[in-house]
């Protein structure tokens, strides 16, 4: 982005002198001879050259840093000048004084080229002005542009050089400019002042462009061109005014060309190479840094876990004895004070002592859910069934009246943790236990199955099943499926078994269907077999 | 023959009167002696501070110690006990509410001869006392060097 204010001022700057500098030659007419100036074509073939070679250098630097991602106007502006430019050759060859050039050379054989080439370039900075800066729709249509320009320079200054007495009559020698010269004069300065401020206001913002220079190479235009409407002998200062116009017009646009083909794109190229080289840093930086990162960020999360650890502690510690002061006095009232209560006395305190074995049982299991995230996985060989058979006894010996049926296969082993595997077929097993306990002929059975080629172990039971539709609830913390009137539990043994699979890298599921029973299905990973 | 005492550590008044009345119900008759701290108990053993001008010979047949306590905790009472010459025989049983496995294996790392985690079902916890008073008073033969 070019800053457009103080370009725009800048140019403001150099107008006004430049405008000064008109008005000045014009009011003070005891500076000019009438007849001209001495030595004048050498000054007029010098100015000439140096327009050409400058319009040349707005094509070729146009032509060559063209891309399909260039504004086209770029190319339009190119194409018109290298127009221009042949012709003002035409018109150079054709200047009083010059040697006979196809026809003899004369004033208005140069001024007929003069116009048309002033027109031709008023009329490329009019369809810039007016045309947004984006690319060609096609890049194939430059070469027609090219053709284009080619075909009017040649036409205008064949016209002009073959067959000058064609066209109409602008100056009388003695007497200065006809009418019709100062029309066409005054008409291309009228079509100058559409881009001038449509410049103007484009340059008043920031562009990719260099609309500052655009404009300053209209205004000085249109200057040069009231130059031409006023003299009156082609070799006067008027007429040497308006080439010095011309050159530093130009000028302008060559540097606005130059601009958006080359300097716009290097800055834009610039601009993308330091970003990236920041980002380079900046990735170098992060690199240099992952490392202490790494280390912060462990620091911070053994700090949180040391915490929870503190946490889990004072709730296996703190919480757990007042329930048992609210466990152990209950129990001593309805001992010791048996007479003095009534059966309602006697209900309530059971259910007191009810209430503080679940919220234990709930802190029991809550920090069992916790230590399975926090604790190491061992990896051990391990024998599941021998676990099971165990957990089997183990619950038997809480109700020996019951009659249950187990089938446990036998000689299942696997590389795992023992402690946690054990977890886990306490609260299948457990589940099944209780989940049988109103039927009127148990069955659980432990063993493994292949599933889709996969080794799955699985836990079943023709208990109390459940709703397939609830299955999704089945595994998360405190969701029961059932209330505590029907069956006791805190709602976070399936949560642990959930974990305790995952820690391994396998997975667990569960079927069932209401009132028919329900099977446990878990896998471990291949390398546990 | 003279019951020797139960030197009880705990903070917590209502588990000093539950397990009190445990003693009671499981017919335990030795004396309980009730320490609130660490350092009450410290005092007690080596006949310190409160306790000073007790016969320092007369060690407690057994120690019950709940791990947190205020000032010094139990840990770092079990490991003093260790220590000192007089002490170290003396049977420690760590009766408390954690269910940690870390303060399990620093309590026998620093030698406790027992740890008892104190149920939240007081009838649990009866049962314990019963096989803990059957076992450390009536069953267990302690080193001839303690006995008076």
């Amino acid at each position: 982005m070019l800053s457009a204010n103080s370009e725009l001022r800048r140019v403001q700057w150099l107008l006004s002198g430049l405008t000064a500098l008109f008005i000045l030659v014009w009011q003070a007419p005891a500076f000019y001879a009438v007849q001209g100036l001495a030595s004048y074509l050498p000054a007029h073939m010098f100015a000439e050259t140096f327009s050409i070679v400058v319009a040349m250098l707005v094509f070729g630097v146009a032509w060559n840093a063209y891309s399909a991602e260039h504004p086209g106007n770029i190319i339009i502006l190119a194409c018109a000048l290298f127009a221009v430019g042949i012709i003002d050759f035409a018109h150079t060859l054709s200047f009083n004084g010059m040697p006979d050039f196809v026809t003899p050379s004369g004033a208005e054989k140069a001024i007929n080229l003069w116009l048309s080439a002033r027109l031709v370039a008023a009329l490329a900075l009019f369809a810039v002005a007016i045309r947004s800066w984006g690319p060609l729709a096609d890049s194939r249509s430059r070469y027609w542009l090219l053709a284009g320009g080619i075909a009017v320079a040649i036409a205008v200054s064949w016209l002009g050089v073959a067959h000058p007495d064609d066209w109409p009559h602008t100056f009388v020698p003695g007497q200065g400019l006809t009418p019709f010269k100062i029309g066409a004069e005054f008409a291309i300065v009228v079509v100058l002042l559409v881009p001038a401020v449509l410049f103007y206001r484009q340059a008043r913002v920031p562009q990719t462009y260099d609309a500052a220079s655009l404009f300053a190479a209209t205004v000085i235009t249109i200057l040069g061109e009231l130059c031409f409407m006023l003299y009156s002998d082609v070799a006067d200062i008027f007429n040497l005014l308006g080439h010095l116009y011309k050159i530093v017009a130009y000028f302008f646009i060559y540097r606005a060309v130059f601009v958006a083909s080359v300097r716009e794109p290097f800055q834009r190229l610039d601009t993308e190479l330091a970003e990236n080289r920041r980002m380079s840093e900046e990735l170098e930086r992060y690199r240099d840094h992952l490392e202490e990162l790494v280390v912060k960020r462990t620091a911070q999360l053994e700090a949180a876990n040391k915490e929870l650890e503190a946490f889990s502690y004072s709730v296996s510690h703190d919480l757990r004895a007042p329930l048992r002061s609210i466990d152990g006095f209950s129990q001593i009232l309805l001992k010791k004070y048996q007479g003095q209560l009534d059966e309602f006395g006697n209900d309530y305190l059971l259910r007191v002592r009810r209430a503080s074995q679940r919220m234990g049982q709930l802190i029991d299991d809550l920090l069992q859910l916790s230590r399975v995230t926090r604790s190491e996985i061992r990896q051990e060989r391990i024998d599941l069934s021998g676990i099971a058979q165990n957990v089997v006894e183990e619950l038997r010996k809480t109700e020996p009246a019951r009659q249950v049926q187990f089938e446990l296969q036998q000689g299942l082993q696997v590389h795992a943790d023992p402690g946690l595997l054990r977890v886990v077929l306490e609260n299948l097993l457990g589940n099944a236990w209780k989940f049988t306990g109103k039927k009127a002929d148990p069955k659980i059975e432990f063993g493994v199955c292949d599933k889709d080629g996969e080794t799955v172990f699985f836990v079943r039971d023709n208990g109390d099943g459940f709703n397939m539709d609830y299955v999704h609830k089945l595994f998360g913390a405190f969701q029961r499926l059932h209330s505590a009137n029907e069956f006791e539990g805190t709602g976070i043994g399936l949560a642990t078994v959930q974990r305790i699979i995952h820690r391994h890298h396998g997975r667990v599921r569960a079927e069932g269907k209401e009132g028919e029973g329900a099977t446990f299905y878990f896998t471990l990973p291949e390398t546990a077999y | 023959m003279k019951y020797k005492v139960i030197l009880l550590v705990e903070d917590n008044p209502d588990d000093e009167e539950l397990t009190r009345l445990a003693f009671e119900e499981s017919r335990v008759a030795n004396k309980l002696v009730v320490v609130r701290d660490g350092q009450e108990a410290l005092d007690y053993l080596f006949a310190t501070g409160k306790y000073a001008g007790r016969d320092v010979n007369e060690m407690p047949q057994v120690i019950l110690l709940d791990l947190k306590l205020p000032k010094v905790d139990g840990l770092e009472v079990l490991h003093i006990v260790r220590a000192d010459e007089r002490t170290r025989l003396l049977p420690v049983v760590v009766l408390t509410s954690s269910k940690e496995e870390q303060d399990l294996i620093d309590s026998y790392s620093l030698g406790a001869n027992s740890y008892i985690q104190k149920p939240v079902d007081y009838l649990q916890f009866v049962e314990a006392v019963r096989q803990l008073g059957l076992y450390w008073l009536v069953l267990n033969q302690t080193a001839n060097a303690l006995q008076t």
